[in-house]
Parts: C-alpha cells; sequence; structure tokens
C-alpha cells in the first residue's frame, strides 16, 4: 500500500515539475538594458540574457517598440513586444514559437467550465475577457463558445458559491480547455465569496435581478436555528414577507400569489410548512435562488411579481459525500455521489422536524395524543450524457403533518417531479426541454364519534412542459425563441361525509380544467461593448376547457346568485372560455465606465390562475382559481431603471433602482363576504362556492419605489445593505366606498443589514437587523354595546389607514468549528442563534377584543362566570427565541 | 394550528398593548326590535365612544316610532339610560315592522319581517362521555327544525335559573341549511353540558337572513383569528343613515327541557 502511494507521489511530483518548467520559462526574470528597440534586438537580448531559443516568421521584427526598462518576466516583455502586433506565442519543448495571425481572422474557441471536487461542468458561470469587452456565460453543461481574434487574453471567470479566476490563455493553442473553479465550501460556514462574481452587477443586461447563493442564506441568524430560504429573502431591497408568522412574499407592491416560486423549473403552489412559519426549501439541497422583480426574462411568465428559482444542488460525480444536521425542532441528512462515474450522480436529502415531542410533557390526555410536524425529501439525478447532452430528473415531496390521537389529521404538502434535457447539437445552438408535474393539496380527517366522521380535501395540480431555444446568430446577437403549455387542475374542497355519520351533507365543487400556452420570440443584441439590449414579446394564451358549468347574470356588473338568468353546460373537452394578450419586455444596459453602468427595463405580464383568500399570505387552505368568463385575467406593466456601480475592486457592488408598476383585474372579496369557509353558509363563502365571482369584485393596483443595496462579498467583514422606500395601493370599486387604500403589506420605510465578521476559521458572528413601517391595518375608531358586549366601530372608507408600530428585530448567530483545519473526513460545526435578541415586541396581530377578568387568555365558555369585560387592545408577539445546531458534513 | 404553536413557544406571548386611534363622529347604535307576542318591546339608543370610555353614551331625546303593514302604530315610550319602550304594540309573524328614529335633526329608517315561529318536531338529551370535543354530560338536541321554505335562520339562547348562558360572543349557536341542495338539519346539537335533573329553557330564535350575516359578522370581531386576516368592516345593519346595530323583528319559540 506504501508503495504504491509513494509512487504516485513521484508521478504527481514529476508531473508538477514538467508543468513548471513550461511555465518558468516565461516567468524567467530578464533585466531589459534597452529602453526603445526594434522587436530583433529586444528577441536577441531575450535570448541571451535568459537563455531562451526563438523560433519565428513573418513576425514584424523590424518595429520599432518600447519597453520599461526594469526586471521584467518574459512574458511581461513579450506581452508589450507584440501589444497589437496579431502575433501569439507559446512554449514548445524549451522554445519559444512566435507566430503571426491574421487580424482579420476571428477563429472560434471553446472551453469548459468545471468544479473542482467533483469535475462536472458549471452551468451559467461567467466568462469574461476584458481586452476584448466580451462576456458570455456557459450553458447548461459548463461550455462556452466565442469566436475572437487570435491572441493571448487573460479569462475572468466566475460564478456564485466559486472562488473566481483568472488565466491567461493563448485561443489559439488553448481552445477546449478545462477551466477549474473552486467551490467557497471550505467549511458549512464559510462565507468568503470572491468579488469577481460582482462584475455582473454592473454588466448583466437584467434589471431587478438578484442571486443569492446558499452560503449568505445559511450565514444569516435564523428562527429556532432553521435556515429559511424564502424568509432571508426580505434582505433584498423590494421584498418583504409580511411578518413573523408569514412565509408570503410581497414583491414591489404585489400580492403573494403573484410570484412564480419554482424548484429546478417546476412551479410550486404552496412553499409553506406551519403556516407560514418555515419555507420548504431545505437549505442543503438548495444551490442557489435566482430572484427575478425587474425585467422578468421571456421564458418565464404566467405570475404579474417576481420569479424565484431554487437551483438545486447536484451530486458530486466524483466520490461519495453527505452532510447533515441536528436541530432544537429538526434534523437533516443529505447523501450524494456518483452513480457512474464522471456521468451520472445522484443527491437525496430529507429534513424533519419534531416539534410534537413537547406535547409530550403536556397532562392533558389529548395534548398529549398531538402529532405535528413535517418532512421535506428531495432527490436530484444528474446524468451527463455526452458534451451535447445533459438529462436531469429531481423530485420533491414535503408534507405537514398534524394529528391529534385518531379523531383530528390535517395534511398538506406539495409533489413535485421534474425532468430536464439539456442539448446542444451545436456550438451555438442550445435547446432547453423541461416537463414537469406539480401538484398542492390537503386532506382534513374528523371521526369523532357521535360527533363528526368527515373527509375533506382540495387539490390543484398542474403538468407543464416547455422548450427554449438560445440560437446565436453571431458575435452580436443571440436569438431567443421557446414555446409553453401548461394543464391546470384544480379541484377546490370535496367534503365527503361518511355513512351513518352524525353530521350530513356532503360538498362536492365541480373540478376546473384550463390550458395556458405562450410563445416567444426574443434578442438579445449588443450594439457596442457599451450598449446591449434585450427584447422581444410573448403571447399567451389561456383557455377553459371543459366539463364545467358557466352561470350567466342578469347584469354583469352585479354577479350574484339571486341575478342568475341562465346556466350553460359544456362537455368534456369542449373549450368554454379563452383570454390571450401580448407580453412585450424590453431591457437595456448601459456601461458607463469600468465599475458603472445605467439599466432600464419595461415588462408587460399576465397571470390567469390567483388565489382568492381574505388572507394576506399564504395559507394551506388557500384556493386557486382560474381566470374564465367572469374573472379576467390579471395584467401588469412595469417600468424600472437603475444606477449600478462597483467599488474596491468590485469587492463591494451598489445599486439604486426605481420602479414603478401598474396591474389591472385585481380582484378582492366584497365586504359582506362572511368568512372564507362557513360551512353554515356555503353560498356566502368562498371555499364552499362553485361561484366565486358572485362575490369577487374587482379593480386596479398600482406600487412604485425605490430601492439601494450594497453588498461587500469578500474581506473578514462582510453582508448587505438594503433600504425600501416603497408605496402600494389598490382601488377596486365597492370595496372601502370605491376609495383607494393600502394592502397590509404596503410598507413605507424598509431596512435589512445582515453582517458576518469571521475573525478566525474557528470562529464565525453573523448579526442581522430589520426594520419597517408596520403593516397597514385597520383599527376600530371607537365601539359601542350590542345585547350587552362591546362592539368595534370601524369606519367605512378608512380600510388600512392606520399601522402597527414599526417592526424591528436584531438577530445574532455564532457559528463554531472545532477543528477548521482537520484533514479528516468529518467536519463538524456548532451553530448558536438568538432569534429577536432585544425583544422587541413586534405584533403578530392586535384585536381590540373584550378582555374578560382581565385575563387576555380568557377563553370564555358557556355558563361560567364573567366578572369584568372591557375592550382591550391586545397583541401577540414572539419572544426572544434562542436556538441551538449542530452541523457536519463528510 | 397557528395557536397550538403559539401555545408550544410563544405561550406569555399575549398582553394587552396601548394603541393610539383616532377617533370619529359618533353614531347612533341601535338596538332591539319586535318579537312575537304582546310586548312591550325595547329600543336601546346609544352614541358610539372612544375606545378608553368607560361608560355608553345613551341617546335620552330621540322621538322613536314603530308601524306595520297592518296598521299598527305606536310611538315609543323613553324609560332612562337609552331604552325605549313600546305601548301597544303586537308583534305578529309575516308583518313587516317599520323603525323610524328623529334624533338631533337626523333620521334613521329600518324595516323587518318577523319570520313564522319556529318549529321543532322533538327535543332529545343525550348522554356523552368525555371525547376531545366535549366534557361529559348531558346534551340537548333539537331535532327536524324546519328550514326549507322559506331559507330559515335560527338562533338558540339557552338558559339555566334565568341566567343566559349563551350571550353574544360565547358559544354561540346559528344555524341555517348548509347549501341549497339541504333539505332540513336533522338534528342540531346544542353545545353545553348539563346535569342529570336540571331544569333548563331553550329558546329557537328565527331570524332574517339579514340579521343572521350581522350576527356572523360580529361573532368574527369575538373571535381571535386575525393575524393576518384582511381589513375587518362593521356588519351590515338594517339601519339607514350610517347608523349602526339592528333593527330586529324575530320569532320565539320557548321551550323547557328537563335533563333526564
Amino acid at each position: 500500500m506504501y508503495k504504491v502511494f509513494f509512487l504516485l507521489l513521484i508521478f504527481i511530483s514529476g508531473l508538477n515539475s514538467t508543468l513548471l518548467h513550461a511555465q518558468s520559462l516565461l516567468e524567467n526574470k530578464v533585466l531589459l538594458e534597452r529602453g526603445t528597440g526594434t522587436i530583433k534586438e529586444f528577441l536577441d537580448d531575450l535570448s541571451k540574457q535568459g537563455n531562451i531559443t526563438f523560433s519565428y516568421s513573418n513576425i514584424p521584427s523590424s518595429d520599432t517598440v518600447q519597453v520599461p526598462v526594469e526586471t521584467h518576466s518574459v512574458s511581461f516583455i513579450l506581452d508589450h513586444l507584440f501589444s497589437g502586433k496579431a502575433v501569439t506565442y507559446q512554449v514548445y519543448n524549451g522554445h519559444i514559437i512566435l507566430r503571426r495571425i491574421n487580424v482579420n481572422e476571428y477563429i472560434p474557441f471553446s472551453g469548459k467550465v468545471v468544479q473542482k471536487t467533483s469535475g462536472e461542468g458549471v452551468p451559467g458561470a461567467h466568462v469574461q475577457i476584458p481586452d476584448l469587452g466580451l462576456n458570455t456565460v456557459t450553458n447548461i453543461e459548463g461550455l462556452f463558445f466565442i469566436k475572437v481574434p487570435p491572441g493571448r487574453y487573460a479569462f475572468h471567470l466566475s460564478h456564485l458559491g466559486f472562488q473566481g479566476k483568472i488565466e491567461i490563455l493563448d485561443v489559439l493553442t488553448d481552445s477546449g480547455v478545462n477551466f477549474i473553479l473552486m467551490e467557497q465550501t471550505v467549511n458549512l460556514q464559510n462565507v468568503v465569496i470572491n468579488a469577481n462574481k460582482h462584475i455582473q452587477n454592473v454588466e448583466s443586461v437584467e434589471i431587478g435581478k438578484n442571486i443569492l447563493d446558499i452560503q449568505t442564506i445559511r450565514s444569516m441568524p435564523a428562527l429556532f436555528g432553521e435556515v429559511d430560504i424564502l424568509r432571508s429573502l426580505q434582505f433584498l431591497p423590494g421584498i418583504n414577507t409580511g411578518g413573523d408568522w408569514n412565509s408570503g412574499l410581497f414583491v414591489r407592491g404585489g400580492a403573494n400569489d403573484q410570484n412564480l416560486i419554482q424548484l429546478n423549473g417546476a412551479t410550486l403552489y404552496n412553499p409553506n410548512h406551519f403556516g407560514g412559519l418555515f419555507s420548504i426549501f431545505n437549505p442543503d439541497i438548495i444551490r442557489e435562488v435566482e430572484i427575478y422583480k425587474g425585467s422578468i426574462p421571456l421564458r418565464m411568465g404566467g405570475r404579474l411579481s417576481s420569479v424565484f428559482n431554487n437551483q438545486l444542488k447536484t451530486g458530486d460525480k466524483q466520490k461519495f459525500r453527505g452532510s447533515g444536521g441536528l436541530g432544537i425542532i429538526s434534523s437533516r441528512l443529505l447523501l450524494e455521489g456518483p452513480i457512474l462515474k464522471d456521468k451520472l450522480s445522484f443527491v437525496v436529502s430529507a429534513r424533519r422536524t419534531y416539534m410534537d415531542y413537547f406535547f409530550r410533557f403536556s397532562k392533558d390526555q389529548y395534548e398529549k395524543s398531538i402529532k405535528l410536524y413535517f418532512y421535506d425529501l428531495n432527490a436530484n439525478f444528474d446524468y451527463v450524457l455526452n458534451p451535447k447532452n445533459r438529462l436531469t430528473f429531481s423530485t420533491y415531496k414535503g408534507n405537514d403533518v398534524f394529528k391529534l390521537g385518531d379523531f383530528i389529521g390535517l395534511n398538506w404538502g406539495n409533489r413535485v417531479a421534474s425532468f430536464n434535457w439539456a442539448y446542444s447539437p451545436k456550438e451555438d445552438l442550445f435547446i432547453n426541454t423541461n416537463i414537469s408535474y406539480t401538484d398542492y393539496g390537503y386532506d382534513f380527517l374528523a371521526d369523532v364519534k357521535d360527533e363528526v366522521d368527515y373527509v375533506w380535501n382540495s387539490k390543484v395540480s398542474e403538468l407543464n412542459a416547455k422548450v427554449d431555444i438560445d440560437y446565436k446568430l453571431n458575435q452580436k446577437s443571440v436569438l431567443n425563441i421557446g414555446y409553453q403549455a401548461i394543464g391546470h387542475n384544480f379541484a377546490p374542497v370535496y367534503l365527503k361525509v361518511k355513512d351513518n355519520s352524525a353530521s350530513s351533507g356532503s360538498i362536492k365543487l365541480d373540478h376546473k380544467y384550463a390550458l395556458e400556452q405562450a410563445v416567444y420570440v426574443g434578442n438579445e443584441y449588443e450594439f457596442s461593448p457599451k450598449l446591449s439590449i434585450n427584447y422581444g414579446l410573448r403571447y399567451s394564451i389561456f383557455q377553459n376547457v371543459g366539463p364545467g358549468k358557466v352561470l350567466v347574470y342578469g347584469n354583469n356588473e352585479h354577479k350574484s346568485l339571486d341575478n342568475v338568468t341562465d346556466t350553460l353546460f359544456f362537455q368534456r373537452g369542449e373549450l368554454i372560455n379563452t383570454h390571450h394578450g401580448p407580453e412585450p419586455r424590453i431591457a437595456a444596459r448601459y456601461i458607463l465606465d469600468k465599475t458603472s453602468g445605467l439599466k432600464a427595463g419595461y415588462s408587460r405580464l399576465r397571470q390567469y390562475i390567483q388565489v382568492v383568500s381574505k388572507l394576506t399570505s399564504g395559507q394551506p387552505s388557500d384556493r386557486w382559481i382560474p381566470a374564465d368568463k367572469h374573472i379576467k385575467p390579471q395584467t401588469a406593466d412595469q417600468i424600472s431603471i437603475g444606477y449600478f456601480k462597483n467599488f474596491s475592486d468590485d469587492q463591494i457592488e451598489a445599486s439604486v433602482e426605481l420602479y414603478c408598476r401598474d396591474m389591472h383585474n385585481q380582484i378582492d372579496i366584497k365586504e359582506d363576504i362572511l368568512v372564507m369557509n362557513n360551512i353554515q353558509n356555503q353560498d356566502k363563502s368562498i371555499q364552499f362556492n362553485n361561484y366565486v365571482e358572485s362575490h369577487l369584485l374587482s379593480g386596479k393596483a398600482w406600487a412604485y419605489g425605490s430601492e439601494f443595496f450594497i453588498r461587500k462579498s469578500a474581506g473578514l467583514v462582510n453582508g448587505m445593505f438594503s433600504y425600501t422606500w416603497a408605496r402600494a395601493r389598490r382601488q377596486i370599486g365597492g370595496i372601502n366606498l370605491g376609495r383607494a387604500y393600502s394592502p397590509r403589506y404596503d410598507l413605507t420605510h424598509s431596512v435589512a443589514i445582515n453582517l458576518n465578521y469571521e475573525p478566525s476559521k474557528k470562529f464565525t458572528f453573523g448579526a442581522s437587523w430589520l426594520y419597517n413601517t408596520g403593516n397597514a391595518v385597520t383599527f376600530p375608531r371607537g365601539k359601542y354595546l350590542f345585547e350587552g358586549r362591546e362592539i368595534p366601530y370601524y369606519v367605512p372608507g378608512k380600510r388600512n389607514q392606520d399601522r402597527f408600530p414599526d417592526y424591528h428585530r436584531l438577530d445574532f448567530s455564532i457559528t463554531f468549528t472545532p477543528k477548521p483545519h482537520k484533514i479528516k473526513k468529518w467536519h463538524s460545526s456548532w451553530n448558536l442563534s438568538i432569534f429577536n435578541a432585544y425583544g422587541r415586541k413586534n405584533p403578530l396581530s392586535i384585536q381590540f377584543i373584550e378582555v374578560i377578568n382581565n385575563d387576555v387568555s380568557y377563553e370564555p365558555k358557556g355558563g361560567e362566570p364573567i366578572e369584568t369585560r372591557e375592550m382591550k387592545a391586545v397583541k401577540m408577539f414572539f419572544a426572544p427565541i434562542p436556538s441551538i445546531s449542530y452541523n457536519f458534513n463528510f | 394550528m397557528c395557536f397550538l404553536l403559539l401555545a408550544l413557544f410563544a405561550s406569555s406571548c399575549m398582553e394587552v398593548t396601548d394603541i393610539p386611534v383616532e377617533h370619529e363622529e359618533p353614531k347612533l347604535v341601535v338596538d332591539g326590535g319586535v318579537f312575537n307576542g304582546d310586548g312591550p318591546f325595547y329600543i336601546h339608543l346609544q352614541k358610539s365612544t372612544n375606545l378608553n370610555s368607560s361608560s355608553p353614551d345613551f341617546v335620552e331625546n330621540a322621538s322613536v316610532t314603530i308601524s306595520d303593514n297592518k296598521g299598527q302604530f305606536d310611538v315609543l315610550q323613553y324609560e332612562g339610560e337609552g331604552r325605549y319602550r313600546t305601548n301597544s304594540l303586537q308583534g305578529i309573524p309575516g308583518n313587516t315592522y317599520d323603525l323610524t328614529i328623529d334624533h338631533e335633526g337626523e333620521q334613521f329608517e329600518a324595516h323587518a319581517t318577523m319570520p313564522e315561529v319556529p318549529d321543532v318536531e322533538s327535543i332529545t338529551t343525550k348522554y356523552y362521555e368525555k371525547s376531545v370535543f366535549r366534557e361529559e354530560g348531558y346534551y340537548i338536541g333539537l331535532h327536524g327544525l324546519d328550514l326549507k321554505v322559506p331559507r330559515g335562520y335560527y338562533r338558540a339562547l339557552v338558559y339555566k335559573n334565568d341566567s343566559l348562558y349563551n350571550p353574544l360572543g360565547i358559544s354561540d349557536v346559528f344555524i341555517t341549511l348548509l347549501n341549497e341542495d339541504q333539505e332540513y338539519v336533522n338534528m342540531l346539537e346544542l353545545p353545553f353540558n348539563f346535569k342529570l335533573g336540571e331544569n333548563i329553557d331553550v329558546h329557537i330564535i328565527r331570524i332574517e337572513q339579514a340579521a343572521y350575516e350581522y350576527y356572523i359578522r360580529l361573532s368574527l370581531s369575538f373571535s381571535s383569528s386575525g393575524v393576518i386576516e384582511q381589513a375587518p368592516v362593521n356588519p351590515v345593519s338594517n339601519l339607514s343613515n350610517g347608523a349602526l346595530g339592528l333593527f330586529k323583528a324575530q320569532a320565539i319559540k320557548k321551550e323547557a327541557v328537563v335533563i333526564k
């Protein structure tokens, strides 16, 4: 064994020395005494002093050049001599060969950016040649293709989560080379991000785009120590989550259901656990989140506000590895490795919470029987067939489970499967095909002897297929075309009362079906190195398909069930209704100088499905409804402009963006609708009604704001700062006396700061502070007595004119890595965090209720004595919550 | 769900807080109406007050009349504490009653039609062991409420020794058909446990749809589900001119039940 190892060592060191020699020839230091002279004279000097042999012909050897008199490396001198002369050089067998090249000729050059650990291609990496002002991105296999004049160039490589790199290569001789990038994950909490990637802050054409990589997300202190992807997004400007118990996302004045949330390209309908306390993304398996809130790419559509694309990690193709963690409420494990070495890899991850263990300490026999947990299972298989074909299959299943003995069972969750085929038949053609299925559903089961015995479920699902083609017409122009088709199936409430039960009345609402399609054509065009424009048109069409029933109302302005004149019936597959329209989009970038640029964009978006809810955040029982004969699709127009500037060698990126957005056909529920799921009066409920349109009103909404963002990614201290000033308004006839009002998530000022300090490899400190104007809410402006009770009085036409107290909160975390430099396989670290460190009592809710017997938590029951009752404002809030977790990888 | 978690992690995290609230012009509030029978009937008038006010603002000098579509007319007498009493008005199911109030130069009106007196086929009592939803004890069941045509809306009030078990907002019992297809509610069980031998009075009250919706909306303001609820609004009153409250015309059937 030792012998083999020893031989290996020799082999490796021998290999290195050969390379070293080739390299050292160019790195030899030579003192030039001549300041000015012909190229031939310089070459002769070099031959003598550096003991180097040159072979050349047909080079402009009599041209006079200047080189500073000093000690230089050979390569530096050669670069100087032949700067702008179209001469290339290369070391061959101890010689340096000089060659003349045809300037007018562009030669193809290709390369592959690969991960150091797994050897697999890195898609989406930025490749730049600043000397040529050239900028490209690797395809899904990590390959890139360019055409450049022959010569030696510095290639700048960058990608999120990797250390940036500069390599100098000769395009004549080095085509097909592998650029190896190192991951930044030295230990779990390491947050050193090379600044190179932030060149794209200035240079990418898209405006309103952010990327958060998983290291950054992990570095933020988290509630119960659970790293939460959606919650971390509130550190970006223009995004708020609507409160502590709310994983809703409100982007630039848009509603929660106006965000397209994707997992490897598949749509998610309800990405929340525990009613919004956590999101379903297990941080172990997420590589990064792309956020589009300004110019949304043509290949994406279907939602008005934003796109959040969560990219899954791909498994290591070289060796088997794992990682995981133990926390106070959950545990996680991830395994990855090759199935076929270098070709096919897998990664699987699991997370499960165990909050229900706390109930075991309860004295109440029913509380003792409570089960309350959620789990997430992910898998991702990645198969690189050959350099032209890459197949990916990923799947997710997650559920929330609540059980009270055998009496009550509540279950909700998402299932997702996504298949992707990336195909690149030639260098300049890239075809991506994605097919995904997703569903979200819930089951509610109640089985109590002599009381209730029923099952209630609901589901929404889609089958989504899309093809995106990028064709590089020439060096300056890329054609994007694509097609997408989505089959929607909405299965609202089916409540089945079991036979022989005490209650009666099964309810089954009609399923609804729809087909959504879109085509697009676009062009990314570089007018000059400074000015680049992406423009194009997406055209979408939405068709409701039978079977179905449509009510005809006597007066379309007044849709109500007592105004129905006819019912139309449609057969299976029959076309019921069609909506369609164009979605033009354009984005432009103009580079002012090396470190700053201007961007602007306009986009129009159409959204055909939406949530109808009286609540403002994502809830398990959310009802998704399609646009149809009575409900028009929502549309939005957004204009944004921005100034982008990098400082300190691109270590600090900063931006200012302004936007304004106009939204049409925004729905809200009529004010007299009683409750969401009033089973006692289904005609007046949202949840149990086949004809929801009779409860809805529509109008417009608008939003505008400015966003400031600074990010420092490298250094001992790094972090992010964002400030947002924004306004969001809605105006819907029949609601709030027809006057404009703020939605609850209209927050005027928001500040988010996240700082990390890494004094040593052993300790990392994280702190984050959030501030925002309190939510827009409606408080009573008086009270009165009715049947002996105090009732709050709300003034009509003053919806949401009050505010919660300002929200602010400080969180801390410390990560301790006991042995950061350990060579052994097992690496581990401890994370201690505290949520709401200074105990700010930010309200989850404020309610004006009669406090009975001076006890805020008094729950009145029939027949109990009531001594005092008084209307008070009662608030619920989170106290400081400390947590600890242990994380490992191997 | 949420509240389970709150109980788990933040049980102490509820407190009375001070919120500065703007105040508005007080509004007239009406509470009262006509019930089946001979009367007298009462209308309570007050003005809405500031949130921190500790006593109600009774309206003393209003002129209040009730008439019906069958020629009855009554000018109500002021009795003090905002209470106005009818003299001779009869509560007759099927009649539509009109309330008019003159106060400080403003006029307020409301109309309400008294539904038919509810019909209950039978009342039973049944013993249950302790379970997840209920305490052990005897429960009262109402059978065969006549709900279908015209659709009925009901409220049940339960008295033990003349003391009301379920004042508004506490264990309210309101019921109607589940949906258009349902024929009738075959059994309604009242959510109160009693002991053997107790004497209980059950008032089954048939109310108008508008009143039913008013109550349901009102009961929302007592529940604590408002964590993320959209803006609350006042219940839709049947009074004109921005007055709050409800003018009732309701038919009550009183049943005496002995638990056995």
